[in-house]
């Protein structure tokens, strides 16, 4: 278990290294730099300002550099926020983000799994169809549609919950559902089709056989075991639920990191936006380790 | 006699293929037909649609703007704030929205099939070296990067195909190379083999016409995740430029001024959700035909 985690943590390195290459090269290969501003710099003053952010050494010496400061969490000074640090941004930002993310995982598992396993459990009846009928409308309707829709009919038809910004619960309750829609309808699915496959093991029905109730053989038995496809997707999920918040928080006005990294790759501010990919990068990378750990836990079958 | 009673025999077993045993449990999912009609009519509407109205998807006429769906001078889905026709405009944006998602996702099939079945049958260090580099950059937040590519680079349309397509073979890939790994061990491959085919011949010839079933169910189920992603990028200010149009882009002028033209955001909300339903609907019946585990 720990030689595994300690192997998968030596293999995130060429991924994490790829991700910064690809982040320095995109930077460089930006058109523009940051000081190509609406009127052209005394050259004296322009030399200041390279040298100070070190863009006047050579291209391996600032590689370099930049490997060694996103080595100590350092993602350099915003452009666009003068004397604001990407950190600082980063640090304002990620606390929203996570706080609608977390709800809206919360709720995509709260109400995905019971979904699923009930129309596993009806299968081919009436219930079924319309657990998986409901799904499928939650996969088909993107965020950015279901969103704007949502506001239209509860915040101007009817004056029920506010139509943006961040203040009290009301305002989290139509970006959770937004975001969290798609993912409640991927985990429904997911859970009736390992519910329907572990509910025709042998040992399901040796627990029937021994004369165990119903409940107990769902609740107890078969639970644990159909809920490992869920883990595994939990990885997938949370990228989604992270690409998703960027156009949630964009569009109910949420000053998350997904709204800055718009923000930023509007106005071309290059090191905030690089920051945020960057930051998301290794945020996912950690997350499916995580999940790849938790799935050997619960799973017994895995080795490493 | 028995001659004779062996080929009756063989003529009523016949006719029961992979195939059409797949083709006959399609034609009974009522939902995957019902889509493969609703789609169908979406298709051709957006085909041969703009040519039944009398406007065009750029004109702006100021006599008319914020006009609601009437069938006054034909605005039958209504017009926007430049007093552009709303039913031409949607049918275009289908245009785009279904053309990206058919090239992007034949460029991610390419790649993919290709990436996949050569490893697949290549197999040993070959195989292990080139799965680890799918693995390593499914951990890349891809998304992001077209987003930057977008930024950087303009908004090009060649570009969404080629970003959208680069990312989403990686899954492909993986399927292929499973596939792969279980064919190869046919007898019918080893005697290709063993009369001398070059490697290249084999996987063109006898790997990728096999992996057709698992290919048709991963295209319908990409094709949605394509057009769904090239809205996501015009939603954010970042596909197609105007005054070209697609679902998403009339998504975000519609949703800003929804509290005014509500039909500007509904219109082009219900053609992409319908269109995603059909596509998911079809791909679930797809791949219940071919792979029945769970009826």
């Amino acid at each position: 278990m720990l030689s595994y985690a300690l192997r998968r943590l030596l293999g995130a390195i060429p991924t994490l290294f790829i991700l910064l290459t690809l982040a320095f090269v995109m930077m460089r290969a930006a058109p523009g730099g940051p000081f190509d501003a609406d009127r052209e710099l005394p050259p004296q003053v322009r030399a200041n300002l390279e040298a100070k952010y070190h863009l006047d050494e050579p291209l391996y010496q600032q590689y370099g550099r930049y490997i060694w400061d996103i080595a100590h969490f350092d993602f350099g000074p915003s452009f666009q926020y003068r004397d604001t640090s990407v950190n600082d941004l980063i640090a304002s930002g990620f606390p929203v983000s996570l706080k609608l993310g977390a709800a809206s995982l919360a709720f995509a598992l709260i109400f995905g799994i019971p979904l699923g396993m009930l129309a596993a459990l009806r299968q081919n009846r009436p219930a079924d169809y319309g657990a998986m009928a409901i799904a499928m409308l939650g996969i088909s309707i993107p965020n950015f549609v279901l969103a704007p829709l949502m506001i239209l009919v509860l915040a101007v038809y009817n004056d029920w919950l506010p139509a943006g910004g961040l203040g009290g619960w009301q305002n989290y309750v139509m970006p959770v559902l937004a975001l969290g829609t798609a993912m409640m309808a991927y985990v429904a699915r997911l859970a009736r089709g390992s519910t329907i496959e572990v509910m025709r093991s042998n040992y399901i029905r040796t627990a029937r056989a021994k004369g165990l109730s119903a409940t107990r053989v769902v609740w107890v038995h078969a639970l644990p075991a159909a809920l490992t496809p869920i883990v595994s997707f939990l990885g997938p999920a949370a990228a989604g639920i992270i690409t998703g918040s960027v156009v949630i928080e964009t569009i109910f006005g949420i000053p998350g990191l997904g709204q800055f990294f718009v923000q930023g790759a509007l106005n071309r501010d290059y090191t905030l936006v690089m920051g945020v990919v960057l930051f998301y990068g290794i945020l996912i990378v950690a997350f499916n380790l995580a999940v790849d750990l938790l799935y050997g836990w619960l799973d017994p079958r895995v080795s490493y | 006699m028995m001659f004779g009673r062996r080929k009756k025999m063989e003529q009523a077993v016949r006719g029961r293929s992979l195939f059409s045993d797949a083709l006959r449990r399609l034609r009974s999912n009522k939902a995957a037909l019902a889509s493969i009609g609703v789609l169908g009519f979406i298709v051709v509407a957006v085909v041969v649609g703009p040519w039944l109205s009398p406007h065009n998807y750029f004109a702006q006429d100021y006599g008319a703007i914020w006009v609601a769906p009437t069938s006054v001078d034909a605005h039958w889905f209504g017009t926007d704030g430049l007093g552009r026709d709303l039913f031409v405009r949607a049918l275009e944006g289908g245009r785009i929205s279904l053309m990206i998602g058919f090239v992007a996702t034949l460029v991610s099939l390419i790649i993919g099939v290709a990436y996949g079945a050569t490893a697949g049958y290549a197999g040993g260090r070959v195989d292990g070296v080139m799965m680890r580099i799918v693995d390593i950059l499914y951990a890349m937040p891809f998304l992001f990067f077209v987003i930057l590519l977008m930024v950087f680079f303009g908004r090009n349309i060649l570009l969404i195909f080629v970003a959208i397509g680069a990312i989403n073979w990686l899954d492909m890939a993986r399927i292929v190379r499973g596939q792969t790994l279980a064919l190869k061990q046919q007898p019918f491959i080893e005697a290709a083999r063993m009369s001398g085919a070059p490697a290249v011949s084999i996987i063109a010839r006898h790997i990728v016409p096999n992996l057709l079933g698992v290919v048709a169910v991963y295209i319908t189920l990409t094709i949605p995740q394509v057009i769904l992603f090239e809205s996501f990028l015009s939603f954010l200010g970042l596909g197609v430029a105007e005054p070209a149009t697609s679902w998403g882009a009339l998504i975000k002028d519609g949703a800003d001024e929804m509290n005014r033209a509500p039909w500007l955001l509904i219109v082009p909300a219900v053609f992409l959700a319908a269109t995603l339903f059909c596509f998911n609907f079809i791909g679930d019946g797809l791949r219940d035909a071919l792979d029945p585990k769970d009826r």
